[in-house]
């Protein structure tokens, strides 16, 4: 019953919606033509499919482990598949998935773990709404020291971040998305993907500078 | 070139292209633009050169996990299933 509950008040994308979203979403996909199954086959082979590799890596980066981060691909994939109608054929996949990963992620597998990260955006949200923002005043750390590290040690500081934060470097740093694709993904506004990106870096350089402080870099 | 000082225009939108350049967000203009002016300020071009480093450094030592084999067997099979 309660797995019905929440299919009901899903979105495509996998987010929880209203009642009044849920008409609106209908009349949405009233309107949008249905794939045929040869059509569905094609998108999901030719702009689904080669995402795995990149939602494979935002799985485990979110999940730290391996057999969640399988699970959580293949719902993603599953979902997809079953709202393939409300993609629009050439648009931006790998955003669509990653929303849809993103979504998953956030309403099954964090409450999975009952300890969901709670991060004060006090004073990240209005960064980049403030006058005069100097890039260049960010925690003084040696490319060099992270250059002497091992990859885990990257991976542990990464790791310890609160998964918003760890999930801008990650859709930046490592998948290249524009901070608009990042806004969607994401449900936040573009200057809130900027100002959480600044502080991400600036925490995650804080976690190397401790590491490599503490190893003699 | 002739140095500029801090007080011409271009210095201020260095400043402001600075984070966009780094993460990628500029069009081709703007990315020659601030390559072209970034050169009369040593303090933004060292900024900018260090958090390239950095961020290329991170990139690489993270890497790309691929997606096990079975994933994708996996997928396909779910989705036989459910078509």
């Amino acid at each position: 019953m309660a797995e019905d509950k929440d299919k009901k008040n899903l979105n495509p994308e996998g987010q929880e919606q209203s009642p009044e979203q849920d008409e609106r979403q209908e009349q949405v996909e009233e309107k949008r033509p249905r794939y045929s199954e040869r059509v569905k086959v094609e998108i999901f082979d030719n702009e689904f499919l080669p995402q795995i590799d990149s939602m494979y890596n935002f799985a485990y980066r979110l999940t730290y482990d391996e057999d969640d981060a399988k699970d959580l691909v293949q719902e993603t994939y599953l979902k997809a598949f079953r709202f393939i109608d409300s993609f629009q054929r050439g648009t931006n996949a790998k955003a669509w998935l990653f929303r849809i990963l993103k979504n998953s992620f956030i309403n099954d597998f964090r409450k999975k773990s009952k300890q969901p990260s709670k991060v004060d955006y006090q004073e990240v949200e209005t960064y980049y709404n403030s006058e005069g923002v100097d890039e260049s005043i960010t925690t003084d750390l040696r490319v060099e020291s992270v250059q002497d590290m091992i990859g885990d040690e990257v991976s542990i500081a990464l790791n310890s971040l609160a998964v918003d934060f760890r999930t801008v470097i990650i859709l930046c740093d490592l998948e290249g998305f524009t901070y608009e694709e990042m806004a969607k993904i994401l449900d936040i506004p573009i200057g809130t993907v900027r100002s959480r990106l600044h502080r991400a870096r600036n925490l995650l350089k804080e976690k190397l500078k401790s590491y490599a402080d503490s190893m003699g870099y | 070139m002739e140095t500029l000082s801090k007080d011409s225009p271009h210095f201020k939108r260095c400043v402001e292209l600075l984070p966009l350049v780094l993460d990628n967000q500029t069009n081709d203009e703007d990315t020659t633009y601030f390559h072209q002016y970034v050169q009369n300020w040593p303090e933004i071009l060292s900024c900018y050169e260090r958090e390239i480093a950095f961020r290329s450094a991170i990139k690489q030592k993270l890497g790309t996990l691929p997606a096990p084999e079975e994933l994708l067997t996996n997928i396909r099979d779910r989705i036989k299933q459910a078509s």
